[in-house]
C-alpha cells in the first residue's frame, strides 16, 4: 500500500483504507499532470520577484528633470539678456566707443552660454513641446550672439 | 498504485516538513534553497489547485502566484510563523484558489457550468485521467462532496499534508481533523456507490450531471 504522508494515519476499515489509496493515486495523477517545465517556470517567476527593483526616485527624476532643464534654460536666457542689455555707460556717453575686444568678449560669453544651454537641454529627455520652447530660447541667444559678432550690426 | 510517483521522492523526509533551514537560506537570496523549496512543494500545490479548477493553465498560474507571494514575503521577512511553513504555504494556496473561484463565479458565463470542477458538469479529459474510468469516477464522486469534506481530503491526499500541518492550517485539533477525514471518506464511498448504481455516469461526458447536486 502506498502511504506517502509523514504521519502514518490510516483508516481502520479496510474498505476506507483502499479508498484512501485510490485517492493517493488520483492525487499522484494530478501532480503528474503538471507541465514538465513547472519548476523551471516557477523558479523564473520567483527570481523575477526577488530581483532588485529600480530605485523609486528614478520616476520622480524623470518627471522633474525636464522642468529643471527648462528652468535652467530660462535662467541662462535671463542671464544672457542681462549681459547683453544696453549698458548705460555706452548709451549715455557717446564718446566712449565699443571696442572690437569688448564685442569679442561678449560674443565668447554668449557662445559659452549657448554651449551650456545646449548641454542642459541635451541632458534632459524633453518632450517635443519643451524642446521646442528650449530651442526658441536658444535661437534667440544665437541671434543675439550673431548680432554682437558683427560690428556693423551695432 | 504500487509505487509512488517520481515527484513524491522530492517530498521532505519524515519529520522534516518544516524546512526552516532552507527558508533561512532562501530569505538570504540563496537560489539553490528556492530550487529545493520549489522542488518539494510545487507539484503538491499544483495538484491541490488542479483538483479544484481542472484547468492546467489556471492551476499553474495560481501556483506561480502563490510562490511569488511566498517568496516576496520570505525575502521581506514577512513570514513570521516559524516552524509552520507548510501550513502557511497551503493557506496562501487555498486563499488564492478561493479568490479565483469567487472571481470566476462572478464573471461566469451562464452557458459554461463546468468552468470549475466543483461548480458542476462533466470534466475535460486530461493527463490525470490516464489510470482510467476508476479514477475518473472517483474524481466525480469527490466533486459531489461538500466543500468542507473535500477540503480535508484534498489537503491530505493532493497536498500530502500531515494532519498536524492541517490542524495548523485549519485551526482545528488533530483529533477533529482525523474524524473529519474519516467522515469525508465515508461520504466519498457513499457517493461512489450511488454513482455505480447510476448506469449512465462512469466515464461518460454526456451522462448524469452529479455536480448539479453539489452545494
Amino acid at each position: 500500500m502506498m502511504r506517502t504522508h509523514d504521519d502514518d494515519f490510516r483508516p481502520l476499515e479496510p474498505e476506507l483504507g483502499a479508498l484512501a489509496d485510490r485517492l493517493d493515486a488520483l492525487a499522484a495523477g494530478e501532480r503528474a499532470s503538471a507541465p514538465p517545465e513547472l519548476e523551471s517556470r516557477l523558479q523564473a517567476a520567483v527570481d523575477e520577484a526577488l530581483a532588485p527593483r529600480p530605485i523609486p526616485i528614478h520616476g520622480a527624476l524623470r518627471r522633474w528633470l525636464p522642468a529643471a532643464g527648462v528652468a535652467a534654460a530660462v535662467a541662462l536666457a535671463g542671464g544672457a539678456a542681462l549681459l547683453w542689455s544696453p549698458r548705460p555707460a555706452v548709451r549715455q556717453q557717446p564718446d566712449v566707443r565699443v571696442t572690437a575686444a569688448d564685442l569679442r568678449d561678449d560674443a565668447e560669453l554668449l557662445t559659452e552660454l549657448n554651449v551650456m544651454l545646449d548641454e542642459s537641454l541635451g541632458a534632459v529627455s524633453l518632450d517635443a513641446s519643451l524642446r521646442e520652447e528650449g530651442e526658441s530660447v536658444w535661437s534667440t541667444i544665437e541671434l543675439l550672439g550673431d548680432a554682437l559678432a558683427g560690428e556693423e550690426a551695432i | 498504485m504500487g509505487s509512488a510517483p517520481a515527484t513524491d521522492q522530492q517530498r521532505p523526509a519524515k519529520g522534516a516538513s518544516e524546512p526552516d533551514g532552507l527558508l533561512e537560506a532562501a530569505a538570504g537570496g540563496d537560489q539553490c534553497a528556492w530550487n529545493q523549496l520549489i522542488a518539494i512543494y510545487a507539484r503538491r500545490v499544483f495538484g491541490l489547485i488542479h483538483s479544484r479548477c481542472r484547468d492546467p493553465e489556471l492551476a499553474e498560474e495560481i501556483t506561480q502566484s502563490v510562490f511569488v507571494t511566498v517568496a516576496t514575503a520570505v525575502a521581506d521577512r514577512g513570514y513570521t510563523e516559524q516552524g509552520r511553513f507548510e501550513s502557511w504555504l497551503f493557506r496562501v494556496a487555498m486563499n488564492r484558489l478561493r479568490d479565483e473561484m469567487r472571481r470566476r463565479r462572478r464573471h461566469a458565463v451562464p452557458t459554461d457550468p463546468m468552468a470549475f470542477g466543483q461548480v458542476g458538469g462533466p470534466e475535460r479529459p486530461d493527463a490525470s485521467d490516464a489510470p482510467g474510468a476508476d479514477l475518473a469516477s472517483l474524481r466525480r464522486a469527490l466533486a459531489q462532496l461538500p466543500d468542507a469534506d473535500r477540503e480535508v481530503i484534498e489537503l491530505r491526499h493532493h497536498g500530502q499534508m500531515s494532519f498536524k500541518d492541517m490542524a495548523h492550517l485549519l485551526g482545528e485539533p488533530v483529533g477533529t481533523l482525523l474524524a473529519r477525514h474519516h467522515r469525508a471518506l465515508r461520504k466519498l464511498r457513499a457517493a461512489l456507490e450511488s454513482s455505480t448504481v447510476d448506469p449512465g455516469s462512469p466515464g461518460s461526458q454526456g451522462g448524469s450531471r452529479p455536480a448539479e447536486r453539489t452545494a
